[in-house]
């Protein structure tokens, strides 16, 4: 019997809204397409009508998950256009900011997924830790989500007690290894819906162009923070995490292991933590005439701003390319041949962000 | 005779029918929702949860979806639990009518299925591409779990000699029980659709699976029809299993017992496992489903 | 019936059942309404229930500040929800616009399509406002006081 079966734009599965429109033959699909737009802002517009005071404000909501690296994308674009070098505290800072993002990005991620495939009891075993995630970030930035840690030439806030940040972030370590990581690898009914499920090739991957942890699951070994080190990855020596499964259990290993990777790093650069001043003494509120592109690795993968300036306080043009631009499309090549069922895990893998991809 | 009307009537709407099996299927359905919170560590909803939800779906506004006829749609869930309701007025359960009768068992295994073919009917009826792809689930799913529900009560038939529930519960204990103890217990969660055979509504694919058109209160009567069909499962299954003591209460309450008991272990299920793929429930259903409903009736037939 | 309405109203307090909306929001709010389902917060425990179906649910909770490809499906959506229903906006973006009103392609405000009875500020709100706004959308459907469209901020 074939079916065309709509999911979305507005679907239980689906944290955001996209469409997939799935073509089944009773319960195997056939083939997919996606549909993206839903949540356009036109972020890219309304940041070229504003300064850069107001863009940070503004970017940061571009993606509430991982809001603080666009933030620090946008302020290092700024930052290699004005030649402004960060004072060593800050790069430090921003490292250990956009590790906890990952952290709480992983995890979330990995609520939702279970959610899923149904395993509700995981789902709130995860966000139970995860709270413990916010609270980290509510201690060092004060606010749980959009933590506006980021200026241009620096960062806003201090990490003023590193300790209690640290003992947080070893619990939330023995969390990860005791609860998350042994359940995802043991339970039978997670492998009976993960392994060898919504595979990837390596040659589909690069045809595709995916980049993040779905491309370190495909077996490519790319990750800006080990390509084009920025913040202090050079410094706390970062180790990239690959899988060659290509499936979604794949992708499931490859973050997690990126979680413990992630908390070692905070770890590190706590305890590393230099001294120093935080920003520059002075607000940067106007940016010399020049164009920059800027990378950062963000919880999905590589994000791209690209600035233009003319020496006004205003950006003449700011492009946004995220990393759920690129991932999205892979649904397709994943999805063919799989079970109905398996979708709503399919594209979950996949960790689509919407607000990123339309913005 | 007007005594025999007024018993039967009593039997069907309060004890061991609607109201009481009402009352008690909605204690049931809170328990098992209280347990899988607290296993998630979360608070849970309050005891009155399941009551108040039906009362509060009573009183919605229905929307009768487009292209379906209102007969279909509020007779189906009707239907639903005027059958269980049935059943449960049938069981000879302490207190009861017994007014056993030949065949009285394949009624009660007939009525039995009628919530659940309402419910495919009620997908399939709906139009919405959802409550289409489940109900085809919940279909395959039944084809699934009859096979051990029904070898399991069969073969205490067989061992019976008679489809009378009078004459199956007087047998003795035997070996038979036990394995067709375990057939039956094999088939409780699929019957009560819980992880992790939930995928028949799986909300992550198909919204509400075949009641997703359905609203206000005629989805509170599936959701009635649902906790009946709870008490009628743990009650035929303490009514075969549990053997009767000799005073009515004492028995009752060892009835009660093993009704919680399964009550609790459905719910241990469900909070322990993910949402298998209907293909793997099918084949969990015909390897293991099978080969205890094959047990059972082999040791029935032997002995 | 004196008795069978006032449990109704009860009922309705204790069972609001919900449905979330994302109209182009940037995710903040939805993550923590993600939370509000979690342990710590625990929508469960006042008897609220998240549903896949708008046709299930009671109350309609609301994100981001309503883009126009969003409008149309905010409006269906919100027709789905069978009677009585109450609209809880969630987050700074349904109210005004936040940071995007202005754009072209955003309506500025979930008022433009429906009306809203609790406003939940914040940008995000902290879970435990969230959960304070559905239990005060609750309060509002057992006393039959929802549905009042508020004034829309610009024409
Ligand atoms: S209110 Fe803030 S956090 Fe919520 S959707 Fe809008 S921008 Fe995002």
């Amino acid at each position: 019997m074939p079916y065309r079966i709509p999911i979305g734009p507005y679907h239980p599965a689906l944290e955001e809204p996209y469409k997939l429109n799935i073509q089944s033959k009773g319960e195997i699909v056939e083939d997919v397409s996606v549909e993206v737009g839903f949540v356009h802002r036109a972020i890219e517009l309304l940041a070229q009508r504003r300064n850069y005071v107001q863009d940070l404000v503004l970017v940061e909501r571009v993606c509430g998950i991982c809001s603080n690296i666009h933030t620090l994308t946008f302020s290092m674009a700024a930052e290699q256009i004005a030649s402004i070098r960060v004072p060593d505290r800050a790069r430090y800072i921003r490292t250990i900011m956009a590790e906890l993002e990952r952290l709480h990005s992983h995890l979330l991620w990995a609520g939702v997924g279970s959610e899923d495939i149904g395993f509700q009891t995981m789902f709130m075993e995860i966000y139970a830790l995860r709270e413990k995630v916010m609270d980290v970030l509510e201690i060092i930035s004060g606010n749980r989500v959009n933590y506006s840690m980021n200026c241009i030439g620096g960062v806003n806030r201090d990490i003023t007690d590193p300790d209690t940040v640290l003992a947080a972030v070893r619990e939330i370590r023995a969390g990860i290894e005791k609860t998350i990581i042994p359940i995802f690898t043991a339970n039978r009914t997670i492998l009976a819906r993960t392994r060898g499920v919504g595979v990837l090739s390596r040659e589909d991957a690069v045809a595709y162009g995916v980049v993040g942890p779905i491309a370190r699951a495909s077996g490519l070994a790319i990750d800006v923070r080990q390509d084009f080190s920025y913040a202090a990855y050079e410094e706390l020596g970062f180790k990239i995490v690959t899988q060659d499964t290509c499936d979604v259990m794949a992708r499931v290993v490859v973050r997690a292991l990126e979680m413990l990777e992630s908390c070692r790093l905070i770890e590190k650069a706590l305890l590393e933590l230099p001294g120093g001043p935080l920003r520059p003494s002075e607000l940067v509120t106007v940016i010399p005439a020049g164009e920059a592109v800027a990378r950062v690795e963000a919880p999905r993968g590589e994000v791209v701003y690209y600035l233009k300036s003319d020496g006004s306080d205003t950006p003449v043009r700011v492009k946004i390319r995220t990393p759920s631009d690129l991932n999205i499309p892979s649904v397709r090549a994943m999805a063919r041949g799989q079970a109905l069922g398996d979708m709503a895990i399919i594209q979950a893998s996949v960790d689509p962000c919407c607000s990123c991809t339309d913005r | 005779m007007i005594n025999g009307i007024a018993q039967g009537l009593t039997a069907y709407f309060v004890w061991p029918g609607l109201l009481v099996s009402a009352l008690l299927g909605w204690l049931f359905l809170w328990l098992s929702r209280k347990l899988v919170a607290r296993m998630q560590r979360r608070f849970g909803p309050p005891f009155y949860q399941p009551f108040f939800d039906f009362v509060k779906l009573l009183g919605k506004r229905s929307l009768v979806p487009a292209g379906m006829s209102p007969l279909l749609y509020y007779g189906l869930p009707l239907a639903a639990v005027i059958s269980i309701t049935l059943v449960l007025a049938v069981l000879p359960l302490p207190g009861g009518v017994r007014a056993s009768f030949t065949g009285d068992l394949i009624l009660v295994l007939y009525l039995m299925e009628m919530p659940a073919f309402c419910d495919v009917l009620a997908g399939f009826a709906s139009r919405s591409i959802y409550g289409q792809v489940g109900a085809s689930r919940e279909a395959a799913l039944i084809l699934g779990y009859s096979l051990p529900f029904i070898a399991s009560v069969s073969a205490l038939a067989i061992q019976a000699g008679s489809f009378r529930l009078e004459d199956v519960l007087a047998q003795p204990f035997s070996a038979v029980h036990v394995l067709a103890g375990l057939a039956f217990v094999l088939a409780v969660p699929a019957r009560l659709k819980s992880n992790p055979f939930s995928i028949p509504n799986a909300e992550q694919e198909i919204v509400a699976g075949p009641h997703v058109e359905y609203n206000g209160p005629a989805l509170a009567l599936f959701e009635l029809a649902h906790a009946l069909e709870f008490v009628a499962v743990a009650s035929l299954f303490a009514l075969l299993f549990v053997p009767r003591l000799p005073s009515a209460g004492l028995t009752l309450l060892a009835y009660l017992g093993a009704a919680l008991l399964l009550v609790v272990l459905t719910s241990l299920l469900a909070a322990a496992t993910a949402r298998l793929q209907i293909h793997r429930a099918f084949r969990f259903y015909w390897t293991w489903g099978a080969l205890a409903a094959a047990a059972c009736v082999v040791v029935a037939v032997i002995f | 019936m004196g008795i069978f309405s006032s449990i109704l109203k009860r009922s309705r307090r204790r069972s609001p059942w919900v449905y979330v909306l994302n109209a182009g929001s940037c995710n903040g709010c939805d993550i923590e309404i993600g939370a509000v389902l979690s342990p710590r917060y625990d929508l469960e425990q006042i008897g609220a229930l998240r549903q896949g179906s708008p046709k299930h649910a009671d109350i309609l909770l609301i994100t981001g500040p309503l883009t126009l490809r969003s409008a149309e499906a905010v409006r269906s959506i919100y027709a789905q929800i069978p009677e009585p229903k109450a609209v809880v906006a969630v987050g700074s973006c349904p109210a005004t616009g936040n940071v995007f009103a202005g754009s072209p392609t955003v309506e500025g405000g979930v008022l433009n399509a429906v009306p809203v009875d609790v406003f939940v500020p914040g940008c995000p709100p902290r879970p435990q406002a969230i959960l304070a706004g559905v239990q005060e959308a609750a309060r509002l459907l057992a006393e039959g006081k929802t549905g009042r469209k508020q004034e829309a901020p610009h024409d």
